[in-house]
């Protein structure tokens, strides 16, 4: 530490500058410093820009946040606050989606069962037999249809036509022709209906 | 419990966290984008909330964020163009008047606005950090982790380099009138 008697050379006040501005030096440091500045207008000149370097930056603005980020932070946040709460409602309405493919799975499993012991006593079903068949499996898939859209589960829905309701029309008519595109309507059971392209 | 511990932390700290990103990304929207998306980040990790490292937590990962941003741009944001910096340094030394010096002050903010972009890192952070934002010492080190020394000596090293490139561009000035 350098005290009142001894004396500094600019390039020693120059290394001592900022944190002489800052009041971060010792008392006798910061004396010694103030007293080469009286006497010394080069570096008493480097003092006062060091001041206004120092002054202009802490004058610079500062800035809130705008409003509307806030805002999307908060809905942001609310919608992933709200997803346990909505994973609740959709494990609710896969269990109703689970009930309405139980339903089918035994509406089919009758239809089917129907339909090989009539083919076992005629080589083909009456047209208004298969129409029976078809239209309850259609109702059987509208009550999914309806569940699924509910709870935004349509891949269940389309797997229960390819897996479920396809092969079931293709058993009543093994000569329809099965279509590929999942729709909401059931291509190979229109074509077992009466009049269809079989 | 949760929502409200994230609402006070964003009350606290939304303005250091934009402050801070606008100074580094130098533009305003995507100061917003990164605010946004720092906040955000709070939200999904609540652990911190209520901490003691939070304000330091925000201000690394801001700074984070706008370093993404600024290395996947090619050219630098646009600058503040400043006044001349050699009549500034003239009307900023204690000796001019009053109206001079308050009509300069005005002007070397704008300037000093574009020589902050010049300095490296983490002088620049640390600049923005202590003298605009007004941080202790110890918040800037658990920030930048960096020792407290350290970010004393860098701010008077990025200081003392802005208070030259002020007096040379003066003295370049004076030659040039």
């Amino acid at each position: 530490m350098r005290t009142q008697g001894e004396k500094l050379d600019c390039a020693a006040v120059e290394a001592l500058l900022e944190p002489y501005v800052d009041g971060e030096l010792p008392g006798e440091e910061a004396e010694v410093v103030a007293l080469h500045l009286a006497r010394c207008a080069a570096c008493s000149r480097q003092r006062d820009l060091a001041l206004a370097v120092r002054e202009g930056l802490r004058d610079l603005p500062r800035w809130e946040a705008p409003g509307r980020v806030l805002d999307a932070v908060r809905r942001s946040a609310e919608r992933s606050a709200g997803a346990p709460a909505r994973s609740r409602r959709l494990r609710s309405w896969s269990a109703v989606t689970a009930a309405a493919a139980a339903v089918v799975l035994a509406v089919a499993g009758s239809v089917l069962w129907w339909h090989q012991g009539r083919t076992a006593a005629s080589s083909r079903p009456e047209a208004a037999e298969v129409a029976r068949a078809v239209a309850e499996v259609r109702y059987a898939l509208g009550l999914i249809a309806t569940t699924t859209r509910e709870a935004s589960v349509a891949a269940g829905r389309r797997a229960l036509v390819e897996h479920l309701v396809r092969p079931v029309a293709t058993a009543l008519d093994p000569s329809a022709e099965p279509s590929t595109a999942p729709t909401t309507s059931i291509p190979a059971a229109e074509a077992a209906q009466p009049g269809g392209s079989s | 419990m949760r929502t409200s511990s994230f609402e006070t932390a964003v009350e606290r700290h939304q303005e250091r966290v934009f402050t801070f990103a606008r100074y580094l990304v130098g533009n305003r929207e995507e100061a917003e984008d990164v605010t946004q998306e720092v906040l955000i980040r709070l939200w999904q990790n609540p652990g911190v909330l209520g901490s003691d490292r939070l304000g330091a937590w925000l201000l690394r990962v801001t700074r984070n964020a706008c370093y993404d941003r600024l290395r996947g741009r090619r050219t630098a944001h646009l600058r503040v163009v400043a006044d001349d910096p050699g009549s500034l340094a003239d009307r900023l030394v204690a000796s001019a008047p009053d109206p001079e010096r308050s009509a300069a002050s005005a002007a070397l903010g704008r300037w000093l606005r574009s020589a902050i972009d010049e300095l490296g890192e983490p002088s620049r952070s640390i600049v923005i950090l202590r003298e605009i934002q007004g941080l202790a010492y110890q918040e800037i080190a658990d920030a930048l982790e960096l020792p407290s020394s350290t970010v004393r000596v860098a701010l008077h090293r990025a200081r003392r380099r802005l208070r030259e490139r002020l007096h040379e561009e003066a003295s370049t000035h004076a030659y040039a009138g």
